[in-house]
């Protein structure tokens, strides 16, 4: 009992070190990344523009 | 054998010394977070927490002061930060302790410390695309269809994650 309870700590431990790990090695974003963010945001909204489109036509 | 050994012992990297270290402390701790938090599920997960801590920083922890008074420290801002989260922190009800060795050590530490509460405070979904990004190399494609996102959500969500973490950092002093 007490020994899965010691498992569990050491693997919520581990799993708290390579969220740290890939939080060390995730890159600087940036203006690129703040650019590329704004791109799939416009990307998006442009996606919908044709199904608005024919919504409106259906109305 | 005393607690200051059992965590030189597991500094060393003998896990058998944890294990003694909560058969001791663990119901202490849960007496202690549910007396804060007033949550026996939530004080479980946060005494579970303070023991990977523990973990964590065995190569940090200094011999000077007592084990419990170090775990106290460790549980107590857990569940402060805890009751932030829920905007609901009965700051009055808190029971006073002063500064001692403990909470020096638990400073030092601090900013370690603010950015474990930031990934613990992501969504499953996020660390997921954290670890698969910076870690596992995977492309913002690959993260999409493993998530079940689109390739904007991904490129948004990882941009929200860089921010959030930055702004830890920027508002530590």
């Amino acid at each position: 009992m007490m020994k899965d309870y010691t498992q569990s700590v050491l693997q919520r431990a581990n799993e708290m070190q390579r969220l740290e790990a890939a939080a060390m090695a995730l890159p600087q974003g940036g203006t690129t990344a703040f650019r590329a963010g704004w791109a799939a945001v416009l990307a998006a909204l442009i996606a919908l523009i044709p199904s608005i489109s024919a919504a409106q036509m259906m109305i | 054998m005393e607690d200051n050994q059992l965590m030189a012992r597991l500094a060393k990297g003998d896990t058998d010394a944890l294990e003694e270290l909560i058969c001791r402390h663990r119901a202490a701790a849960l007496h202690q977070a549910e007396s804060i938090l007033q949550d026996a599920a939530l004080a479980e997960d946060m005494v579970q927490e303070a023991f990977a801590r523990v973990y964590l920083l065995r190569h940090k922890y200094r011999g000077d002061f007592a084990f419990t008074t170090y775990l106290r420290v460790l549980v107590r801002n857990l569940c402060i930060d805890q009751l932030r989260r829920k905007r609901s922190l009965p700051l009055a009800e808190l029971p006073e302790e002063t500064a001692s060795s403990a909470e020096e050590c638990y400073w030092q530490q601090e900013k370690r410390m603010q950015l474990w509460n930031e990934l613990r405070r992501l969504s499953p979904t996020d660390q997921a695309l954290l670890t698969g990004y910076a870690l596992e190399g995977h492309s913002y494609r690959e993260l999409a269809q493993a998530q079940g996102l689109s390739l904007p959500q991904v490129k948004i969500r990882l941009h929200r994650i860089r921010n959030r973490l930055r702004s830890k950092e920027r508002d530590d002093p």
